[in-house]
């Protein structure tokens, strides 16, 4: 009896001991919330805003009323869509899980789009101010076609070297009022005046003549001419006044003939020879000066030639033109541009084709009037998405995410978490949207940022972040308040299944709190910015910068910068 | 109470008369109701007064954790979980040096005294009519203790939460318990089965120490000092022990 008790409460202790393991064995896989989603990627690329999600199947089932669903900045538009599902047990555990998307159309790369606008005030061109360049730019380009000899009729025009040029370009409606005067280094002077007019041409600005030149010249060169001209004539009139003296009074008429012939054709010679003076001098000023206009265009034929920022990545490119005609006005030129980025391998992601075009083309239009000697550009939200799209797909922001700079300056707290923090690594183009967020600033909405691994899962975070440009004195107050932040796991199952998971969801409550009330303040000096610009950004022309001006505004975004300018001569 | 397949009472081998099992009976109900009243009823208030202070106690140390941290969200994150980790051990502590120190004086004491021979001698098997009803009493007395613990400590917490006016106080109290989700669903399993096994454990170390033939008063004491002791060495080492098994548990799963 004593045996069967003892050996009873040996089973008994055995089994109750062994019964936690069995219990806990026999549990599911726990899932608080889950998505699977048939996709090799953890977001969707979406060609439309009318694209069907990738299927997608969400756990707990039995909890399916319960799960909160929130689109985030909105259900369907261009751009990144963030799809949050939230399940929360016992008004604690927040549980979330967000999927973000891409959603197009996209503006292909190489496809462009007429997202940029640039000004320049008409005090750039006053050359005897600000636009001293370009008439320091034009004394070149005439200077080489000077000393120059030209032989017509019988008669040479020898022009020796260009001394000096003057230049006075005024802006009207619709064309350009060109003065021209040269001075020769004999002091011969030529003076023209026509009205030009800038064109697009494939794409380039181009300045052309729309009127005669009509030049004036006086001084030795022509003197010259007129002599050579006359002396010309005299020789023709002499000989044919021989001929016709022989003629009429034999030798004695031919000596008189050719004594009158002489000053008759010297007259006559004389005065062809001015006005062959004027018409030669007109046809090579002409040709001179329309040579000197389409290559100067006013320096604005480098839009041609593609940009590649970075020296180690020639391939990528963004590419100008101009939309239509560009609009002269008597304070300012106006010139609507078109831009197209394309990126060569490696790439960030191939898949995603280019930016999100968030809003339909429209031509874009300056607030504020024009600002004396001062370039500016303004750029509408496709124009910011393309070079989001362009900074991203290069790989820039993952260079400066994972830069040591970046990961180093991590608060400790944030290194010490639960996973390998190992920077921002955006894994779809951060997207500026068309509209607000009811907070102040431009929104930037980005998805899929990696953050680090935990396990096997990669943890990404999604939000927005609500940026604020303003002007302090010579320096950018730049200013970026998250929202809206949300973490994810993900990870590749088998089958070609993305598993979404919640990560950090014990602490991203109070996490978010701290973050969205702290919001990032960077001020940017304006000479650092000025210093990047470049110096000789047109052929043969130099600028100097000075007094930059940005300001971003919303509804719907708009980014102005404005920069005083001045051109310079380029030895 | 009756005990419906009560022996009858056997006394040098000749039947007992009818009377022995009912008597059996009724010291076993005798016993179970004196011993819920030792071990449950009397220091039921105090189990309630230490499961209050200690609800209010234990959060107001964490919510000092961190400065950065606001303490309505430290105790947002933490909600009733300490509740559910802390209410099982230190109750089952708490118990074994109350109500068990106290069964083990009582049984103790029957036994120095002869009263446990006297049973004998009357054919009433001890450990069916004393021992037993003492066991099972001990556990009931510790389940309802737990649970009573468990709630004085959701009290305690509450008042906590309600000062610092953390928003839907109750429910994250109580979230462990009512409305976990599936990852913390172990955690629940785990406390469950240490109730269980505390309630079973310290039932039986204090009934079989305090049932030790005893011959001096002072082996009274050490039995119920050993009692004690050992309870509380299970316990910890439970703790130990299961969650250790717990986290194996939901590092491989979770």
């Amino acid at each position: 009896m004593r045996k069967a008790a003892t050996a009873a409460g040996i089973w008994g202790a055995a089994g109750l001991f062994a019964a936690l393991p069995i219990a806990l064995g026999s549990l599911p896989r726990p899932i608080d919330l889950e998505i699977n989603m048939l996709s090799p990627r953890p977001s969707q690329v979406l060609e439309s805003t009318g694209a069907p999600d990738l299927p997608a199947k969400v756990s707990p089932r039995r909890f399916a009323r319960r799960i909160e669903s929130i689109h985030f900045p909105s259900e369907r538009a261009a751009g990144i869509g963030l799809h949050t599902r939230r399940i929360v047990y016992g008004e604690r555990w927040e549980k979330e899980v967000t999927v973000p998307s891409l959603i197009g159309p996209f503006i292909s790369e190489g496809t462009y789009a007429c997202s940029l606008a640039a000004r320049l005030g008409a005090g750039l061109f006053d050359t005897a101010k600000a636009g001293a360049g370009l008439k320091a730019a034009l004394h070149k380009k005439l200077g080489e076609a000077f000393p120059r000899t030209v032989h017509a009729e019988g008669v040479s025009i020898s022009f020796p070297e260009l001394r000096e040029t003057d230049l006075t370009l005024k802006l009207g409606h619709g064309v350009i009022d060109v003065a021209i005067s040269i001075v020769l280094a004999d002091g011969t002077r030529l003076q023209a005046g026509f009205p030009a007019r800038l064109l697009a041409r494939d794409g380039t600005p181009a300045l052309e003549r729309a009127g005669e030149v009509n030049p004036a010249w006086t001084g030795p060169t022509k003197a010259q001419a007129v002599r050579a001209g006359a002396q010309k004539g005299a020789e023709l009139g002499g000989g044919l006044g021989a001929l016709a003296g022989y003629i009429l009074g034999g030798p004695a008429g031919s000596s008189l003939g050719g004594g009158i012939g002489a000053d008759l054709g010297s007259q006559m010679g004389a005065g062809e020879a001015n006005r062959f003076a004027e018409q030669r001098a007109k046809i090579e000023l002409t040709s001179q000066v329309d040579a000197a206009l389409a290559d100067l265009s006013l320096g604005l034929k480098a839009l041609r030639e593609p940009l590649s920022p970075d020296p180690e990545r020639p391939r990528d490119s963004i590419r100008l033109k101009l939309a239509t005609n560009p609009t002269v006005s008597p304070s300012e030129i106006t010139l609507p541009l078109c831009v197209a980025v394309a990126v060569g391998e490696p790439k960030i992601d191939a898949a995603v084709p280019g930016p999100a075009r968030v809003l339909p083309p429209a031509p874009l239009a300056f607030d504020t009037p024009a600002g004396g000697a001062s370039a500016e550009i303004i750029a509408d939200a496709n124009g910011l998405n393309q070079a989001l799209y362009f900074a991203w797909q290069s790989g820039l922001f993952r260079k400066l995410g994972r830069s040591g700079l970046v990961v180093n300056a991590l608060p400790e707290k944030i290194r010490s978490l639960a996973f390998d923090v190992t920077g921002f690594d955006p894994g779809l183009p951060p997207t500026m949207t068309d509209g607000s967020l009811g907070s102040p600033g431009v929104p930037i909405v980005f998805g899929d940022v990696g953050l680090g691994a935990w396990d096997r899962r990669r943890v990404a975070g999604h939000g927005a972040a609500m940026i604020d440009l303003h002007q302090n004195g010579d320096s950018l107050d730049f200013l970026a308040t998250l929202r809206r932040v949300t973490v994810s796991c993900s990870e590749p199952r088998p089958g070609g299944i993305m598993r979404f998971s919640p990560c950090l969801s014990d602490l991203l409550p109070a996490a978010r709190e701290a973050i969205e009330a702290a919001p990032l303040q960077q001020s940017l000096p304006g000479g650092a910015i000025l210093a990047m610009l470049p110096r000789e950004p047109f052929k043969g022309l130099g600028v100097e910068w000075s007094a930059l001006r940005a300001s971003l505004r919303g509804g719907p975004p708009k980014l102005h910068i404005q920069v005083n300018a001045r051109t310079t001569p380029l030895p | 109470m009756v005990a419906r397949s009560a022996p009858p009472c056997r006394a040098g081998g000749r039947p007992a008369p009818p009377q022995c099992a009912s008597a059996g009976s009724i010291a076993s109900a005798v016993v179970l109701r004196l011993s819920l009243a030792q071990a449950l009823l009397r220091p039921l208030l105090f189990y309630a007064t230490v499961g209050v202070l200690l609800g209010i106690t234990i959060p107001y140390i964490l919510v000092h954790i961190s400065d950065a941290l606001k303490p309505s969200a430290v105790l947002g994150l933490i909600g009733g979980s300490y509740v559910l980790a802390l209410a099982p051990p230190l109750s089952a502590i708490l118990f074994a040096a109350t109500s068990g120190s106290a069964m083990s004086a009582w049984l103790g004491g029957l036994r120095l005294h002869g009263q446990v021979v006297a049973l004998e001698g009357l054919g009433i098997p001890p450990a069916r009519y004393l021992w037993s009803p003492a066991w099972t009493a001990l556990a009931i007395s510790y389940l309802v203790t737990v649970a009573l613990f468990a709630a004085a400590m959701i009290g305690g917490g509450l008042l906590l939460f309600d000062f610092y006016r953390v928003p839907g106080a109750l429910a994250k109290l109580t979230s462990d318990f009512v409305d976990p989700p599936a990852s913390r669903v172990p955690y629940l399993v785990r406390a469950g089965w240490l109730v269980v096994s505390y309630a079973f454990a310290v039932a039986s170390i204090v009934v079989s120490k305090g049932s030790e033939p005893k011959e001096k008063s002072e082996e009274v004491t050490s039995a119920m000092t050993k009692a004690v002791m050992r309870a509380t060495l299970f316990v910890v080492f439970m703790e130990l022990v299961t969650v250790a098994v717990l986290y194996r548990y939901t590092g491989r799963g979770g």
